[in-house]
């Protein structure tokens, strides 16, 4: 029996906390104050990049006069037909049904407007609309013209600011991700799970892989990997059944949690269908739900988005609420693309509050991305995808989209040292 | 036991599906070393025996959209598909993973555990401080509903409680009170201690809100007269009071109440002294039940009550007085109506209604409690009620809580202000 690899870990989440339950204030606030944070953070990068030629100026600086060139920074806000609006779907104008959500509503018609504290202006030229997302805050070089718009010939993001340099200890340490585990399905691939779990205590022939492993992320969906179907119905006898299905599943993976913190240090993160808080950033689970591995010192729950420094790597993820909101808003294919978009914006979720649920913060945006991730993962991926971002002045994230285990019965192992990232899978062939 | 001599006296059912990870498990041993036993052993027995078998294949399957590295597999397949599987997979290894005999009925499904035996695990396992505690408690359900539990939960809430410390100065173990109190009452010994919980929860507010009143009384005893002058008026029933109180505090002060009574008789003689008390003499055979308590409160009759009564008439027909206190005084005597029907004794009446007024200080207009069969129940006040309630702030209106004599005064005034009114009407029609 071998002892496991330790690091120093450091949990930087407190900032999603929440300290009030205050949900009465507008979500003009954490616009504001995103807008103001960021504003803060750009311009010493735009001037940089642009020189001090350049002004940098507020739209009601403009007044409406042409062939002003200049830097704006402001907020995206992207005008969109098909976007989700309550007050059309309760709108008595129609009177049709509700129609279903649409999986994508993302059009090349989609307008981009830049917001700043008073005015907004609506862009066009070097701007990729069906890329971007509302909410996102960038400076934009360009010029006014007759027709009101901004032509806009060159764009900064924040990029998530700067990064400590990785120093390599040259011992190859393991950060194994996992997401999905959905114990209400789990029956269907319980087999997979054990020799996950086989494999983690290092029982499988790979002892000395799993003495290097260090620790265990749980994206989220744990305990369910989608919404729960409301059938209208009478029956609470339904209703019951469900909710004690989810007792039961909860219990479960308190045992298997238990289980694993034994043999490794082990966080578990909320995600968009367990039993959470629906608003971003998700509290931590309540120690009440997993006793038995809230025994453990090696078992803890966390928020969602999660923020930690192993030794000196740090890590940032979310379980993937921000990556699936985004690929509806905006053309992005992938979500390694939608995962890296958000990187290079310099904000973890910048549909919310638009269309993500989150918290109406009134002094802060705990979203923004002040120093840049070594590695930066989103559970509940329909697959295993991984990249190597390389931002300006060297920086390297690890991107990682954690496939959901429900599906793919598959996890994710970051090395801390090089950022090597490969896929591990469990497979049955049940043929 | 060791696997090999398991196997060897035939302890290791193959009809149904041996997996080497359970294997593991019972026998602690390493995947390899199974994996070496279990291979010789079918080996010995095939001839005999034909085993169905599945294998664990590790290897690295390349990928081509994941970039730099391939992906690890590890797959379980079946002996028959083993060379396809080997044939995919890049640096493969195979393991035994399950056994069974093949042919035969259908083997039930295996079932997963979470896994004991760790290869690799970590240098230190601590447990969280506290953890033993909280970890039976599971749910927030009590695991048992016996005795012993009562017993602890006494025991914890008793010991920060103030005036269970002063009261109780001659007492060591905190367990026995609890046990003492179950044993006196015989009636409580057929029932379960859940129905016992549930049946004797209003009792056992009543005896608490009584009880509190002497606490309380003997703690300062001039401030029964001021402290009924804030809140006044509690337009609800006793009955109701005694749901509204949270069931916490339903609890707390029958225990304080009996260690109060059995275990310092003492202080309790002091507290009759000072304000009406049950008598100390009858305690010992008292069979804490509330009705008791009452007759023995409602035979008691004393100078000082007296001087009360004289007291609560002096303000009665001050109450008259004033025509803005009248509604509020007249509730305050409807309350005192149904107290005298249910509840005999004038003085516990009485301080229940102060508490009563503390309470509504505190309280939403909206009141919430657990009824007796444990639902949640609110209850909307009017908000007239309310109203009169602050107007009746004066130390007056808050002392003539109670008392027969009190309804017939209330009915005096109402009729007194009726008459004058008709009699107004009628002289005005009469100089007409």
């Amino acid at each position: 029996m071998t002892n496991r690899l330790e690091t120093k870990y450091e949990n930087l989440s407190s900032h999603f906390r929440l300290k009030g339950h205050d949900y009465q204030k507008q979500f003009c606030h954490l616009y504001a104050h995103r807008l103001a944070e960021m504003t803060r953070l750009l311009t010493p990068l735009a001037q940089k990049k642009w020189g001090n030629k350049e002004p940098i100026k507020k739209l009601c600086d403009l007044r409406g006069e042409q062939d002003i060139h200049c830097i704006l920074i402001g907020t995206i806000y992207k005008h969109q037909a098909h976007k989700p609006s309550i007050l059309r779907d309760i709108s008595e104008e129609n009177q049709l049904a509700p129609q279903p959500p649409r999986q994508n509503y993302s059009e090349p018609e989609d307008k981009i407007v830049l917001e700043d504290e008073l005015q907004r202006v609506r862009l066009q030229g070097e701007v990729k609309g069906e890329l971007m997302a509302t909410g996102v805050v960038c400076a934009a070089l360009g010029g006014t013209d007759s027709e009101g718009f901004f032509n806009v010939e060159d764009i900064l993001f924040y990029e998530s600011g700067p990064q400590k340099p990785l120093s390599t200890t040259k011992k190859s340490r393991l950060l194994v991700l996992v997401s999905g585990l959905d114990q209400l399905q789990a029956h269907n691939y319980v087999e997979a799970l054990n020799l996950f779990q086989y494999w983690l205590a290092g029982s499988l022939g790979n002892g000395k892989e799993a003495g290097s492993m260090v620790r265990l992320i749980v994206a989220g969906n744990s305990v369910r990997a989608s919404a729960v179907a409301h059938v209208p119905t009478l029956q609470v006898a339904r209703t019951q059944a469900n909710a004690n299905d989810t007792v039961q599943a909860v219990t479960q993976l308190d045992q298997w949690f238990a289980s694993w913190s034994r043999s490794l240090p082990l966080d578990i993160m909320p995600g968009a269908y367990d039993p959470a808080n629906f608003m971003l950033p998700q509290q931590p689970f309540h120690k009440c739900m997993f006793p038995e591995a809230a025994k453990l010192t090696s078992f803890q729950a966390v928020t969602n988005p999660y923020n930690c420094k192993l030794d000196e790597t740090f890590v940032v993820g979310s379980s993937g609420q921000n990556v699936s909101d985004l690929l509806r808003s905006t053309s992005l294919d992938s979500s390694l693309e939608a995962l890296r978009c958000t990187l290079t914006w310099g904000h973890i979720a910048p549909t919310a509050p638009d269309t993500l649920a989150c918290y109406p913060y009134i002094d802060s945006d705990p979203f923004i991305l002040r120093e840049c991730p070594h590695v930066y993962f989103a559970g509940n991926c329909d697959s295993f995808e991984t990249a190597l971002h390389e931002g300006s002045q060297g920086k390297r994230t690890r991107l990682v989209c954690v496939p959901k285990f429900s599906r793919t019965q598959s996890v994710a192992v970051v090395d801390l040292d090089t950022l090597d990232c490969r896929q591990v899978s469990f497979s049955v062939d049940a043929e | 036991m060791s696997l090999k001599k398991a196997l060897d006296d035939c302890l290791i059912d193959f009809d149904r599906c041996v997996l080497v990870t359970d294997l593991l498990e019972e026998y602690k041993l390493p995947y390899k070393e199974v994996n070496a036993v279990l291979e010789a052993y079918i080996k010995k027995q095939e001839p005999k025996v034909k085993f169905e078998k599945r294998f664990l294949v590790h290897g690295k399957r390349r990928t081509q959209g994941s970039g730099d590295s391939g992906e690890d597999l590890y797959s379980v397949v079946k002996e028959s598909k083993l060379k396809d599987w080997l044939s995919k997979v890049q640096d493969a290894e195979t393991q035994l993973y399950s056994v069974e005999i093949a042919g035969g009925s259908k083997s039930p499904a295996a079932i997963f555990k979470p896994m004991q035996h760790l290869e690799v695990k970590l240098a230190k396992v601590e447990q969280r401080p506290g953890a033993g505690k909280t970890a039976p408690i599971a749910n927030g359900l009590p695991p048992t509903n016996g005795v012993k539990s009562e017993s602890s939960k006494s025991s914890v809430k008793v010991e920060p409680s103030k005036s269970s410390l002063k009261t109780e100065p001659a007492k060591s173990e905190p367990e026995k009170p609890a046990v003492s109190k179950e044993k006196p009452s015989p009636e409580t010994k057929k029932t379960s201690p859940k129905e016992q919980d549930s049946k004797g929860k209003p009792a056992a507010a009543k005896k608490g809100s009584i009880n509190s009143f002497f606490t309380a009384a003997a703690s300062k005893p001039k401030d029964v007269k001021a402290t009924p002058s804030k809140p006044a008026a509690a337009p609800s029933t006793m009955d109701n009071f005694f749901k509204k109180q949270p069931p916490g505090a339903k609890k707390s002060p029958p225990e304080k109440e009996n260690k109060i009574k059995k275990e310092s008789p003492a202080a309790a003689k002091k507290e009759s002294s000072k304000k009406k008390s049950p008598s100390s003499s009858k305690k010992p055979t008292v069979a804490n039940t509330s009705v008791q308590l009452f007759d023995e409160e409602s035979a008691e009759s004393s100078d000082e009550e007296e001087k009360l009564d004289k007291l609560r008439r002096h303000v009665v027909g001050s109450d008259n007085e004033s025509d803005l206190e009248k509604p509020t005084t007249s509730k305050r005597r409807r309350i005192s109506d149904s107290e005298d029907e249910e509840q005999p004794p004038k003085k516990a009446a009485e301080q229940e209604v102060v508490t009563v007024d503390d309470e509504m200080d505190t309280e939403p207009a909206n009141e919430t409690y657990l009824d007796d069969d444990g639902f949640v129940i609110t209850q909307r006040k009017p908000v007239k009620n309310t109203q009169p309630v602050k107007k009746k702030v004066s130390p007056k209106a808050a002392a003539p809580v109670n008392k027969k004599k009190s309804p017939p005064s209330a009915g005096k005034a109402g009729k007194d202000g009726s008459k004058t009114k008709q009699a107004g009407i009628m002289s005005f029609f009469s100089k007409k």
